[in-house]
């Protein structure tokens, strides 16, 4: 039987910032109250438009942001209260990869170095030959070279230097990968080379990812399943083709007939959501999705939606899903 | 089946140099296109390949960077406009050939208010009273769909978020109704639920004004949704062109096909994506032959060797790649 590897449960991350008035405090709810489970081996897919708070999910989910709220299970071990001391066991199962792997790797360092670290951080091996063994074969593995060791990261192209970095994530053999937009600033030639390297390792080292994105294409590709967010809140989550062939929430619709198809051919019936996502400091009143929703009942107006299972493995956070107001 | 559309746009053997202290980087090596009346041309390719260099060269902002026009034509309504007096260029811009960029940013003044930039962007242009003129900004800004105007003509950029932003920007673009539009990667940094907004205002307001536009993007899917034309851009070079329908349905270089197999498709379920191997060359060390041969799979000997020059396909599609030599005579 498959294993749940992450469970979480109604996780919030606010971000204390200023208020109007002087010694006032006020809250952007980045994450407010997310709920999931990952199975061992499975991609899980985070997808919203930017500001809704995919980052700061994926950061609390490994406590790099303290989270204000809620319960993270890792591995059948609750994280939820670790201070720093005891997050440093947990640092080994689950490795981040990021947007821009410039700004995260050292730029004085090596590209060794820059692999070897973790690996004498966590005291993975015992000797310098064994930390050399291990470093070229980690490049090997990422599709690099065994000159490019002592090459610097400026050296390298955008797509180079994202292999740099899933090689680090790789060194302790974490269980979990959180990626976010690994693929976002490369171009899509680069794109499609860094995904396939992504499922390839996956497969290889028996791996989980938690994949955050904004394109809903990449997404779709590389996912088992997908949560779409919109401020700070799952809207729906499903398998992934049920929720791309029959997506249920009118903004995963909308967000779906929004993305540009390369065929000229293709029918369009856009739904064009007017104005933008109102601000996450002061998010609208219950359905936070109702000031722009084509659908928008008067429930929606003050009442949070709940969950509502639509089939096997999709779930959808709407009033439109309730059997009483359907009726 | 002869297009009498009217050529508004023609660049021709466009060459493109900056001058280092390290050497020349040719960035646009040869660019031919032609943007018909009305029409969306799309050039598309990624990073690096002289998309944003061309368009600069048409707009004649080189001034200030090492770059130069050191070749070819760019003919506005068949007049030149590449060897012109940098003050008829500056009359062109905002008034003929209008241009609108992925950073709202680069083309808004962050201390003036929107209705002040907008109406002094009319004046410049246009005779007519300074009331005339504030009145007509807010009709534009209104057609641009952004909510509150009249309050909005009295806010300052940083006041406005990122979508509505490039609606004010391309109201800017279009006050003065030019004959044509350059949007530089326009939607790159928006959501897709507001590029859609912002594509379909292009569209609406290209119809109402006629406007014919040269959309500059690395993104298909938005070259299928947007364009009439399209010139794929590899190595500052023009690599195929083609109607919209034709280039979809048949796309022949070989650099073409790899773009499109890259990207992953809505519905479609594959394990793999298709790669192109490698990376675009270093301008410094351009392979001798054709710029792709190095990473496509089908090159032979004649590629790494000799440039191929453009094929005709039939029916405006024309190819520049070996391969295609054998289905029609050279141009
Ligand atoms: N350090 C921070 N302090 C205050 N607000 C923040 C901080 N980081 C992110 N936010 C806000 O939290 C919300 C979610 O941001 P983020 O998680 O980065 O979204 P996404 O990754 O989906 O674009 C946004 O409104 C953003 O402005
Ligand atoms: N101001 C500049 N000085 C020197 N080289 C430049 C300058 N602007 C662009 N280039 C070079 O010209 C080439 C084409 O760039 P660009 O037109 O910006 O590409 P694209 O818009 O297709 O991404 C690149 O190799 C780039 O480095
Ligand atoms: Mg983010
Ligand atoms: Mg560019």
């Amino acid at each position: 039987m498959e294993n749940v590897l992450v469970k979480v449960e109604d996780l919030k991350l606010y971000y204390p910032v200023a208020g109007k008035r002087i010694g006032t405090k006020e809250y952007v709810k980045a994450v407010d109250g997310v709920s999931f489970e990952i199975m061992e081996g499975e991609v899980f897919g985070i997808v919203g438009e930017s500001g809704c708070g995919k980052s700061t999910l994926g950061r609390a989910v490994c406590k790099l942001e303290k989270p204000t709220a809620g319960k993270i299970v890792l591995d059948g071990e609750d994280i939820s209260g670790y201070n720093d001391k005891q997050m440093r066991s947990v640092r080994k199962k689950v490795q981040m990869i990021f947007q821009d792997p410039y700004a995260s790797l050292n730029p004085r360092m090596s590209v060794f170095d820059i692999i070897a670290e973790p690996l004498v951080i966590h005291k993975l091996t015992k000797t310098k030959e064994e930390t050399e063994a291990r470093v070229l074969d980690l490049l090997r593995k990422v599709g690099l070279d065994d000159y490019h060791a002592n090459r610097y990261p400026h050296e390298f192209s955008g797509g180079q230097r994202q292999r740099i970095g899933i090689a680090r994530a790789l060194a302790v053999e974490p269980k979990l990968i959180i990626a976010d937009e690994p693929v976002s600033a490369l171009d899509v030639s680069i794109q499609a080379q860094v995904l396939n390297l992504l499922n390839q390792l996956k497969n290889e080292f028996n791996l989980t990812y938690i994949f955050v994105a904004h394109d809903l294409s990449v997404v779709e590709h590389i996912s088992d399943r997908v949560g779409v967010m919109y401020l700070g809140n799952f809207v729906e989550v499903g398998d992934k083709k049920s929720l791309y062939a029959n997506p249920l929430h009118p903004y995963t619709k909308a967000l779906l007939s929004a993305v540009p198809v390369p065929d000229p051919t293709a029918k369009k019936d856009r739904v064009i959501l007017e104005g933008n996502i109102p601000s996450a400091l002061n998010p609208p009143t219950g359905c936070k999705f109702h000031t722009r929703c084509p659908n928008c009942m008067e429930c929606c107006k003050t009442e949070a939606p709940k969950r509502y299972q639509v089939s096997e493995n999709h779930y959808v956070y709407c009033h439109l899903y309730d059997d009483k107001i359907k009726s | 089946m002869a297009d009498t559309r009217k050529n508004v746009l023609e660049v021709k053997n466009l060459h493109t140099c900056f001058f280092m202290d390290d050497g020349v980087v040719k960035s646009v090596d040869g660019v031919d296109f032609t943007l018909k009346e009305g029409s969306t041309l799309g050039i598309v390719g990624e990073s690096g390949s002289g998309k944003s260099v061309t368009s600069l060269s048409i707009m004649g902002l080189l001034t200030g960077t090492t770059g130069k026009v050191t070749e070819g034509e760019i003919l506005l309504d068949g007049k030149d406009i590449a060897h012109i007096s940098n003050e008829e260029k500056r009359r062109l811009r905002g008034g003929q050939i209008s241009m609108i960029f992925q950073e709202p940013m680069t083309s808004l003044n962050p201390v003036m208010k929107i209705g002040k930039q907008l109406t002094e962007c009319i004046l410049q242009h246009e005779k007519i009273s300074k009331k005339e003129a504030w009145q007509k900004a807010e009709d534009m800004l209104r057609k641009t769909g952004v909510p509150r105007v009249e309050r909005m003509m009295n806010e300052y950029p940083f006041q406005l978020s990122g979508g509505q932003r490039q609606r004010v920007m391309i109201a800017m673009a279009l006050v003065c109704r030019p004959r044509i539009l350059i949007a530089d990667e326009p939607t790159t940094a928006l959501d897709v639920t507001i590029q859609a907004q912002i594509l379909d205002l292009m569209n609406n307001l290209k119809k109402e004004i006629g406007t014919s536009i040269l959309f500059i993007t690395h993104d298909l899917g938005v070259v299928a949704e947007v364009c009439d034309e399209v010139a794929v851009m590899y190595c500052g070079r023009v690599v195929e062109k083609a109607d919209v329908y034709s280039l979809f349905e048949n796309p022949s270089h070989p650099y073409t096909r790899g773009l499109l197999g890259s990207i992953p498709k809505l519905g479609e379920e594959a394990d793999e994506l298709e790669v192109i191997p490698g990376n675009v060359p270093n301008p410094k060390y351009m392979p001798k032959g054709c710029k792709f041969a190095p990473r496509c799979s089908m090159a032979t000997e004649k590629c790494q060797e000799e440039e191929p020059g453009f094929f005709d396909l039939g029916g405006g599609h024309t190819c520049r790649c070996w391969l295609c030599e054998k289905g029609g005579g050279e141009k």
